[in-house]
């Protein structure tokens, strides 16, 4: 009997720890009940120049404060005059993002942290909102303080972004987040209402109330000079600390015909026709800029791939002129990717230094082959209900110098040709008097005198009224399509209206002969697609098969610049596609198709999606873009010649919410706790020494 | 090592090389051998080099006392300073802090 009784105890005793180990045995750990993560990957982040720090930083352990919900203007009234819990952290609408609302937050001294919750849905758009400055790029421009031009003033009295707050450019003393996780702001909402909302008269909730810890810790501060010095020093001693990094990444450029160097390139041979590739916001992943970038961008990639498809008739054309297509990369801070470009072409290394024992290599290039410049800045809402309507700008001072004038006004007659021609484009010169809007095109003009223009969508002030801001989405521009192209969209017919024009004007300038081209229309709409809105999109994930899958998500893309190592997917993607159209497929298979060395005439790229394996030959490579501020020895940070942007490491941003009882009671907790230890200790002490007494215990007990 | 059980000759040797060693920018020699030798100099039953010892110890006291006000103030003042100085002083630090200006 007894036998059995111990078998059924030994299997209940298994079926016991089996049924622990089935159960999650793992645990709740105590932090996870106590804090709930919310959304925290778009953080404000700092950045530096040689002279200031822009942005924001939270303490090294994190900020908290009692959250405070702020729809309207009295919410803010409130917690300054009322509000007794303080420090508070601010959860504002859009609406509320302004400096004047940060500034009273920062001067208060009532303010942790600030979170911008934007949704998606029921978008509260302020009227206007640019994060930059009146006059973006003023300093770095042609136009700026010193250069003593007459126009030097021009953009203070015209604005051409008088929606500029300057907000990207000012510090902060607390952490602003944003967040546009919908169950993160529903959270936040929730919890406000149930603990923290104050009563009908304004009287304040007792605790415990919600509070929000917000994590955004960076390792820079001053300037350029201070952090890149300690970043130099730090490595010496082999404790390698990101306090910061440069700005930088690469321009994409490719020519319409190979540049060879066993052949001279003539002088006042090479069209460029540019782009920027980048924008920026405050924040950290996102970025969208779809009419500061996106725009000029897509519409110089469909012309590339329009003019590319006549390169027959290109190549048998006799006159010597070349057309170089480039995006530049960084040009938000202070034309980075331009000015470099430039610093290489008088450096008479662009794109790379000459080597000798080279047969097939590219040819060198420099600022006496450059026959004229044409930009595509902000194109995107020159979109008008009959067709669209863009504005050319020229540089009022190298125009003064009767041949750059009269080449100036051949290129702008070519493209008002064309325009005319396709019925329903109008190009409209702007005013000749007034100087460049912001564009790469002047750190060319900084050093040399070539004819050109700007094509945007403004005349004066900008019409973007988002610029350089979370909110210059496709929203801004109109854009339509759901999925992969639809029809009814008019935007991205816009962009090939446009792009089909420049393709035009540029085939005549390249052969002598006139034809109207059209761009590919779905062309157009695949890439406004994936940049604007999927960046998943299957267009690039055709292009980027080689690429990890967790770089494609199914947000805009980000167009922030970035630092080394930083977010390169965009520019991996924009380089394939460029590739793409401006290169012809040739018969090599996977392991053949390799470029040797960056120097070739041609680079070789192979799609294993498209055609079961294409091999692409395209003379579309890139070159680095960052300031030559960082690599010029002894560079003097406050000279202000280059751009000096560096962005500053850290370790992580993250935001949690939790329920805070009072001081008192956790002041309460805290003793209840030590003197509970105490207690024990004190009474396990007295057992201990009295057990003989307690447990009437005379001997230890026999071994049994 | 106990003190105590030494024969005084040695007591002598011993606290003379720990003030000789101080003298090589080693502080810590004169603080160990002011606390360590203090019963000897000044509470242990006289003997002939009891004089000696005692003489040692106060140097060394003086001495570990000196330095360490002047590494304190020194510390004070860097710190203090630190980014005022600019480049000299993140040449002179070894771990730079983060997010500090």
């Amino acid at each position: 009997m007894a036998a059995v009784v111990s078998c059924v105890n030994r299997l209940l005793a298994h079926i016991f720890v089996l049924l622990v180990v089935l159960m999650d045995v793992n645990g709740n750990r105590v932090k996870h009940k106590i804090y709930e993560d919310i959304q925290g990957d778009m953080a404000c982040f700092k950045r530096f120049n040689g002279t200031q720090e822009i942005g924001c930083t939270s303490k090294f352990s994190g900020n908290i404060g009692v959250v405070h919900v702020v729809e309207s203007k009295e919410d803010l009234v409130w917690v300054y005059q009322r509000g007794p819990h303080q420090p508070y952290v601010l959860a504002i609408t859009p609406r509320f993002l302004t400096s004047e609302v940060l500034k009273e937050a920062q001067n208060s001294g009532k303010v942790s942290g600030v979170v911008v919750m934007v949704e998606e849905n029921k978008l509260d758009l302020p009227g206007g909102f640019s994060g930059e400055t009146h006059c973006p790029n003023h300093e770095l421009g042609l136009y700026n303080d010193s250069s003593q031009s007459e126009y030097s003033g021009y953009c203070w009295k015209e604005p051409w972004n008088p929606n500029g707050t300057s907000l990207l450019y000012m510090s902060w003393s607390f952490p602003i987040f944003l967040i546009d996780n919908e169950t993160s702001i529903n959270n936040i909402r929730d919890y406000y209402k149930t603990f923290n909302e104050p009563g009908t008269d304004g009287e304040p909730r007792s605790w415990p109330l919600c509070c929000m810890e917000l994590k955004s810790n960076m390792f820079g501060t001053t300037n350029t000079e201070v952090c890149m010095r300690r970043r130099t020093i730090a490595t010496s001693v082999f404790q390698p600390v990101n306090f910061c990094d440069p700005l930088s990444d690469y321009n994409i450029w490719g020519s319409v015909k190979p540049m060879n160097s066993s052949e001279v390139t003539p002088e006042k041979s090479v069209i460029i026709v540019a782009a920027r590739m980048d924008a920026a916001t405050m924040f950290d992943n996102i970025s969208p800029g779809a009419n500061s970038a996106i725009s000029g961008m897509v519409t110089l990639l469909a012309a590339a791939g329009a003019l590319y498809n006549l390169k027959d008739d290109i190549m048998k054309s006799e006159v010597e002129k070349n057309v170089l297509f480039v995006l530049y990369q960084g040009e938000t801070w202070g034309y980075i990717g331009s000015s470099r470009m430039v610093w290489n072409m008088e450096k008479g290394d662009f794109p790379f230094k000459h080597q000798e024992d080279e047969t097939d290599q590219i040819s060198q290039m420099n600022l006496t082959h450059i026959d004229s410049f044409i930009e595509l800045a902000q194109v995107g809402q020159g979109m008008t209900p009959v067709g669209s309507h863009l504005f050319l700008h020229t540089d009022p001072i190298s125009n003064v110098d009767p041949e750059i004038g009269n080449e100036t006004d051949t290129l702008l007659n070519l493209l008002e040709k064309y325009a005319n021609s396709s019925g329903n484009v109008k190009f409209e010169r702007a005013n000749g008097d007034a100087p460049l809007p912001p564009a790469s095109f002047q750190s060319f003009l900084k050093r040399v005198n070539i004819s050109g223009v700007v094509i945007t969508d403004h005349r004066d002030e900008f019409k973007n009224s988002y610029y350089e801001s979370i909110f210059d989405d496709y929203r801004n521009v109109k854009y339509t399509s759901e999925n992969e192209s639809q029809e009814t969209d008019m935007y991205h017919k816009h962009i090939s209206r446009v792009a089909g024009v420049l393709a035009s004007a540029l085939y005549t300038r390249l052969t002598g002969n006139s034809k109207v081209i059209k761009a590919d229309e779905k062309l157009t709409d695949d890439l406004l697609y994936c940049y604007m809105k999927n960046f998943s999109c299957q267009m690039f994930r055709d292009y980027g098969d080689r690429l990890p899958r967790d770089l494609f998500s199914d947000k805009p893309a980000k167009m922030y610049v970035s630092v080394k190592g930083g977010e390169g997917s965009r520019t991996t993607l924009t380089h394939l596609v460029f590739a793409k159209l401006l290169g012809e497929k040739v018969e090599l298979n996977e392991t053949k198709c390799k470029t040797e060395s960056l120097n070739q005439v041609h680079q070789l790229y192979y799609f294993a999606s498209l055609n079961n394996g294409t091999c692409v030959m395209s003379t579309v490579r890139k070159t680095e873009a960052m300031s030559p501020a960082f690599l010029i020895k002894d560079y003097n940070w406050q000279s202000g010649e280059y751009s000096t942007w560096t962005e500053s490491g850290w370790q992580l941003t993250k935001a949690m919410i939790f329920l805070k009882p009072s001081v008192a009671e956790e002041v309460g907790l805290v003793c209840g706790g030590i003197a509970s230890l105490l207690l024990s200790l004190a009474l396990v002490y007295f057992m201990n020494s009295r057990a003989d007494l307690l447990f009437g215990l005379t001997t230890p007990p026999a071994p049994c | 090592m106990c003190l105590a059980k030494l024969p005084n000759e040695r007591k002598l040797t011993l606290c003379r090389k720990y003030y000789m060693a101080g003298f090589a920018f080693l502080p810590f020699m004169w603080a160990i051998n002011a606390i360590w030798f203090l019963n000897e100099a000044f509470w242990a039953p006289p003997y002939p080099e009891q004089k000696q010892i005692r003489r040692y110890v106060i140097v060394s006291g003086v001495g570990a006392l000196l330095w360490l006000v002047g590494l304190i103030s020194w510390v004070v003042v860097f710190q203090q300073n630190r980014s005022v100085w600019g480049a000299t002083a993140d040449y002179m630090s070894f771990i730079i802090p983060k997010g500090v200006p």
